[in-house]
């Protein structure tokens, strides 16, 4: 699934370049920016590899007799025929063999300009596992960190500072009773989307399969949510959720600080867990090379094969209709 | 255009053609020749540019009928000259003058992202407007592996004119520049021989003026960066208010910045600005040590961010000469990360790793 070492040609080495990779994606850096350096980094080392030999070049030339008059038309006498190397293949003429746009990546799950952590990444041919693995609702985990006592234009903590409050009336009860209504609300609402009541038979038969991902792109649920590190001012939550944004937990933790009666600003998004792959596979910027990315590809393969098949079990997500609402 | 060459080639070997037999069918194709030919004498002269179009064009489907490419078995394999292509590659097994070039290590395919070069590149004469240049620039002592980077670089050098670059060498030459430093200048900035005598002597004065620099300096730094001097001169005034006034260096600091490490003139600003403060804010540098240190201010930003963030983990950031344990900042930049956590942070290389996965 990935290039093994043996390979030692820019050929071989392009037809086994396909795969899913699992990266480290550092803070304040877009997607964009992260693509290209993915993209360049294994552009400049499969360039290093041992070049295709270059094609013939056949060149048939006419042999006329040397006592032509001018202006004067005769027929050849023989055909030499030469066989040079064709330079249209060389490096100089036409520029690298793999260049930036031959190299197709497309990301798993979307994460924001200020999101570090786990980003899953298809390259070339393996972005068709993408597709799947994305077919399977997977859930993310993330870390935000976040501070009490000021509160900022962007909700972030390099925004511009429009408020500060006290926090020394806090504890950690009284923030674990706010996670725990954020969860319950969620998990209920989590049923409306189903279109089920949640105290008939259907809500039961669904509950009773395990967890419940909606099949379509909807709004952002959380199926758990609980603070792990609370010394104030600093706090960080786990938050286990599906179809999340930044902007999302930039708001969350902003309405966070509101609800507990001061203010809170966001200082880092981390997830650390997208489907089965975990910040332990994640590869760091330094390894983003052909030296590491081959054999972590094979990994995330055999990880990615040996998934039990997972679907979503709810139906599709419909917002009642103008006409529904009406008859109501 | 390639429709009415095609046309008087046409012409010309119908000529030839009918010069060499006289059979009775191909009196035809004689009438029809004579006629085009006082067509094209007589009308542009006499006729509006309308009419001259007009007569054109009536002509072609007749020609096409009569083409004597189609009929004439005589004609195969008689082709335009030059095909209509869209790279230079495709004429490179064509012209001797581009294989040339590739044997002196020039990138062709680098040229076809500088605009229109194709148009006047494959035109050019190589014993009459290449060979001359090549001979001036190794008379000045550029070396032949450089000549590929110089003609990839700057293409237009091919079109400016020998005296030109004879005059700009001079000029260098009689501002005391030694044969080293020109020929370090041609290498690294082939650029520079495109600029006018003129320009080059008002850039250095700005540059000497705003600096304060000597000559001997003002050598130095040319040659050493010689990018700086044809580079936006709005763009050093700039960068040297972000010195002056972001970053808060006194002259007499910035004017020994430029002279050890010029290329942060050629930078992006706000990516200089962004390691500046982080420099200056969190690891708590202060302006001695990073002219003491320019290295700091190049190195890329996250790899100083996650050492620094590392050492501060450990405890061990300690930056301060005369107490124990000093880092010096020379060893928060060189090196790769695996020495940097063993011999740097005293730690191993699976922690420094597993610090980068939580930041």
């Amino acid at each position: 699934m990935a290039v093994s070492t043996s390979v030692a040609t820019i050929r071989e080495a392009w037809f086994q370049l396909n795969g899913v990779m699992c990266i480290y994606k550092p803070t304040k850096i877009s997607w964009k920016q992260l693509r290209n350096t993915l993209a360049f980094n294994i552009c400049r080392d499969i360039n290093q590899l041992e070049e295709t030999p270059p094609r013939k070049f056949v060149n048939i030339e006419s042999i006329t007799p040397n006592n032509q008059l001018d202006g004067e038309l005769v027929a050849p006498t023989s055909y030499g025929v030469t066989t040079t190397t064709n330079l249209t293949d060389h490096k100089l003429v036409r520029g690298p063999a793999i260049q930036l746009d031959d190299i197709r990546l497309f990301h798993a799950n979307r994460t924001g300009y200020h999101t570090s952590g786990v980003l899953v990444v298809g390259l070339n041919k393996g972005n068709r596992y993408i597709d799947k693995l994305n077919l399977s609702r997977p859930t993310s985990v993330y870390q935000v960190k976040g501070e009490f006592g000021i509160a900022t234009d962007t909700h972030w903590d390099d925004g511009k500072v429009w408020e500060k409050a006290t926090y020394a009336h806090l504890s950690k009860s009284s923030i674990d009773r706010v996670m725990a209504s954020i969860q319950a609300s969620n998990q209920k609402s989590l049923f409306q989307y189903c279109g089920v009541d949640p105290n008939s038979q259907t809500a039961y038969e669904l509950a009773s399969t395990g967890l419940l991902r909606p099949a379509v792109k909807g709004p952002t649920v959380v199926y758990g949510i609980k603070c792990v590190h609370f010394e104030p001012p600093n706090f960080t939550l786990e938050i286990h959720c599906i179809n999340e944004n930044e902007e999302y937990f930039a708001i969350m933790i902003h309405d966070l600080g509101l609800t507990l009666k001061t203010t809170a600003v966001c200082k880092q998004i981390r997830c650390i867990r997208y489907g089965c792959f975990t910040v332990e596979d994640a590869l760091l910027r330094k390894h983003w090379s052909l030296k590491y990315l081959p054999d972590h590809m094979s990994l995330c393969h055999t990880k990615l094969k040996t998934l039990p098949r997972t679907t979503p079990q709810l139906s599709v997500y419909e917002q009642p209709s103008s006409s529904q609402i009406e008859k109501c | 255009m390639l429709r009415q060459c095609l046309r008087l080639k046409n012409i010309q070997f119908l000529l030839k053609s009918t010069a060499n037999r006289n059979g009775a069918d191909f009196v035809e194709h004689r009438v029809l020749v004579s006629n085009v030919r006082r067509n094209h004498s007589v009308v542009p002269i006499n006729k509006s540019e309308s009419d001259v179009f007009d007569d054109s064009t009536e002509l072609i489907p007749f020609q096409e009928k009569n083409n004597p490419l189609l009929e004439d078995p005589n004609f195969d394999g008689v082709v335009p000259i030059v095909a209509p292509s869209f790279n230079l590659a495709s004429l490179v097994n064509k012209s001797e003058l581009l294989q040339t070039f590739v044997k002196l290590g020039v990138s062709i395919h680098d040229w076809e992202k500088k605009g229109n070069i194709h148009s006047w590149i494959v035109k050019l004469d190589f014993k009459k407007d290449v060979q001359p240049i090549i001979q001036f620039l190794v008379d000045q002592g550029v070396s032949p592996e450089s000549l590929g980077t110089i003609f990839t670089k700057s293409p237009m050098l091919l079109k400016t004119s020998i005296e030109e670059l004879e005059i700009r060498t001079k000029y260098l030459q009689s501002k005391k520049f030694t044969s080293e430093m020109i020929v370090r200048i041609f290498s690294r900035n082939p650029f520079w021989l495109l600029f006018s005598t003129q320009r080059i002597d008002t850039r250095l004065g700005f540059v000497q003026q705003t600096f304060d620099l000597t000559g001997n300096e003002l050598r130095a730094l040319a040659s050493r960066e010689p990018r700086l001097i044809t580079s936006n001169i709005q763009q050093i005034k700039l960068m040297n208010f972000g010195f002056k006034e972001e970053m808060g260096f006194e002259h007499q600091q910035i004017k020994k910045m430029l002279l050890t490490k010029p290329k942060l003139w050629l930078m992006n600003k706000p990516m200089l600005l962004d390691r500046f403060d982080y420099l200056h804010n969190v690891v708590k540098m202060d302006h001695e040590t990073m002219l003491q240190f320019p290295g700091v201010l190049t190195s890329r930003s996250f790899r100083v961010k996650q050492r620094h963030g590392f050492l501060c983990y450990l405890n061990r950031a300690q930056y301060d000469p005369k107490l124990p344990n000093y880092v010096s900042p020379l060893k928060l930049i060189s090196d790769s990360d695996s020495n940097f956590a063993v011999h740097v942070a005293k730690a191993s290389v699976q922690e420094f790793n597993d610090f980068c996965k939580t930041v």
